[in-house]
């Protein structure tokens, strides 16, 4: 056991000094999640509010197939997209495989279902009550839409973050399509896959820790948020 | 002298959810300034009448003038001068200060003028803005809630304001004020006001005009009182036994079932001695326990308690005072039998 804590130890040291390529890690980190989760969220809350919020014929299928792919193996979403970006594939002339956007493509594929799904259920989960009232007041079109988009505001607060948390932990995507090159695509969870397999078990650590404390300086600044816009 | 105008027409008008009608209203119209009393069991259709009349629901057939003019095509135009309180009140997760500035904003009214027009709204209803304007929309109890939705309401300045069940579930305070809003938008700004209650004292007071529905239908006088319970065939007439009395009533034609009498207030005789025996008469005894002013004529409305069954008569208040009536006097009701109409 004591290798935990010895490593533990170890990790903090590394985070206070931390070196170059750590830190190439952390900043590819940041942007890869920063476009993927701009790219799932402007895609996926138009979608998901439209499957909520409209009655078309087939939308239960439409519902059950989203369901079905909130549970899309990263490994599957990977080489799917490596089959289209790779230099043989039908993208492969614009230089996407082991880059940032590459992976970013891949990362959004995987977090659509989430906020499509969530923000669905979120508009469908709506009090009745609200569509009346707006009507009552005058609203209608797309005052009406932003309206009920607005009240559903918390629920797809949570939506962005659960497609944050799948974004940001996962590995199969990220090895697959970035290829995990350093200084260029290697992101703080391919780099603990690695280094974990080199047997480095404190920098793997320090680098669980610094993934972990980005999650929570990310959750704290959107509670405090929410409490200000709750007063 | 001036016509009164109506801002409501109806005309062989129904809805139905499913298969069966929740509304088929021969004729119905809504005086312009006027204040209308909807009354009748739950069920019978209020809530769908006042939606289809702020045109929240879509009718199935038959007329609906707004104005004189049919509501078609300009449900938009009419939404935006008639507003309806809903019977469960509904209170967009803003502060109390955006609930009520949201419909200006949306008819593009300065922020200074929404300043204002919110704390007068929160007046009106008893409502100090300071205290409440900037409350979120969950620290509030549900009288506060259900006040709060009729001031969002009263800040649009509607031209008619249609109110369901606004008093039913909230605490005395709370409907007090409501109904001095109501009736202060009425008084200040010509309100028409069109509201379902069961709160027969206030409509007897401050309507011009009740209308009872009953099973979608419009039984616009005298059908305030509705007696239901085991009627049963004798004979030419259908008898109710009362648990020491009976009430009889002329058999309808064909198989019409018999469940619900209609009993006009203004048929119904009151007197402190028990009035002759007559075959084509009921004659009741019972307990006078209400009395109050109806404004739509000025009469007395009595209410009596005959065995448990609660019947209002209509009397001018000249009889009320020579016959000394007041509430608790034992007395005795009489009515043709012909006048209990089946429904
Ligand atoms: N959304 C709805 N869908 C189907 N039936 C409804 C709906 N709303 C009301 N009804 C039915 O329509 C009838 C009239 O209801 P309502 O207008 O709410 O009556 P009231 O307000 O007088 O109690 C009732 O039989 C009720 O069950
Ligand atoms: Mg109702």
């Amino acid at each position: 056991m004591n290798y935990i804590s010895d490593g533990f130890v170890q990790a903090i040291g590394l985070i206070l000094s931390m070196d170059e390529e750590t830190w190439s890690a952390v900043v590819v980190t940041v942007k890869l999640t920063m476009l993927s989760m701009s790219v799932t969220l402007a895609l996926g809350l138009p979608l998901g509010f439209l499957l909520g919020y409209l009655d078309f014929p087939g939308k239960p299928v439409v519902r059950t197939v989203v369901d079905t792919l909130l549970a899309l193996p990263t490994v599957v979403v990977g080489l799917l997209v490596y089959a289209f970006i790779s230099n043989r594939g039908p993208l492969g002339g614009y230089g996407l495989l082991f880059s940032i956007r590459g992976m970013a493509i891949g990362q959004t594929i995987l977090a659509l279902p989430i906020v499509v799904a969530l923000t669905a259920s979120a508009i469908e989960g709506l009090d009745n009550r609200l569509k009346t009232t707006l009507a009552t007041l005058g609203a209608n079109g797309w005052r009406m839409a932003a309206s009920c988009l607005m009240e559903s505001r918390f629920a797809l607060l949570v939506a962005a973050m659960t497609a944050y948390g799948r974004i940001v932990a996962e590995v199969g995507v990220s090895m697959m399509l970035g290829g995990n090159i350093k200084w260029h695509t290697r992101t703080i969870t391919t780099a603990i896959t690695l280094e974990t397999g080199k047997g480095d078990f404190a920098l793997g650590m320090a680098l669980g820790i610094l993934l972990l404390a980005m999650s929570f300086a990310l959750n704290a600044a959107l509670s405090f948020i929410r409490r200000r816009a709750d007063a | 002298m001036t016509e009164v105008r109506n801002v409501f027409s109806l005309r062989n008008l129904t809805h139905s959810y499913g298969r069966h009608p929740t509304l088929d209203i021969a004729s119905l119209d809504i005086p312009e300034g006027g204040v209308v009393g909807l009354i009748g069991p739950n069920g019978s259709g209020k809530s769908t009448l006042l939606k289809v009349l702020g045109c929240l629901l879509a009718r199935r057939s038959g007329e609906l003038l707004y104005g004189g003019v049919s509501v078609d095509g300009r449900e938009r135009a009419v939404r935006r001068e008639v507003t309806l309180l809903l019977q469960e009140p509904y209170l967009m997760r803003r502060s109390v200060y955006a609930n009520i500035a949201y419909g200006l904003k949306l008819r593009g009214i300065a922020s200074s003028e929404i300043a204002s027009r919110v704390s007068d709204s929160l007046a009106r209803v008893g409502m100090a803005a300071d205290s409440f304007a900037r409350r979120p929309w969950f620290r509030l109890s549900g009288g506060e809630v259900q006040r709060v939705s009729l001031a969002v309401r009263l800040a649009l300045r509607p031209k008619v304001l249609l109110l369901d069940e606004p008093t039913a579930n909230v605490d005395e305070t709370s409907a007090a004020r409501i109904k001095e809003a109501a009736w202060h938008a009425w008084n200040d700004w010509g309100t028409t006001i069109v509201v379902a209650t069961h709160d027969l004292v206030w409509l007897y007071e401050v309507a011009t005009k009740i209308v009872s529905l009953y099973r979608g239908r419009a039984i616009s006088d005298g059908a305030e009182n509705l007696v239901q319970g085991d009627w049963v065939r004798a004979g030419d007439r259908a008898i109710l036994a009362l648990r020491g009395q009976t009430i009889e009533a002329t058999l309808p034609g064909g198989d019409q079932p018999l469940v619900c009498a209609a009993l006009n207030p203004s048929s119904i005789a009151v007197s402190r001695e028990r009035p002759a025996s007559r075959a084509d008469h009921n004659v009741l005894s019972g307990t006078l326990t209400q009395m109050s002013i109806e404004r739509a004529t000025g009469d007395i409305l009595g209410v009596v308690d005959c065995d448990g069954v609660f019947l209002r008569a209509r009397f001018p208040l000249s009889s009320a005072h020579d016959l000394n009536l007041y509430p608790g006097l034992a007395v005795h009701l009489s009515f043709p039998v012909s006048t209990l109409t089946f429904l």
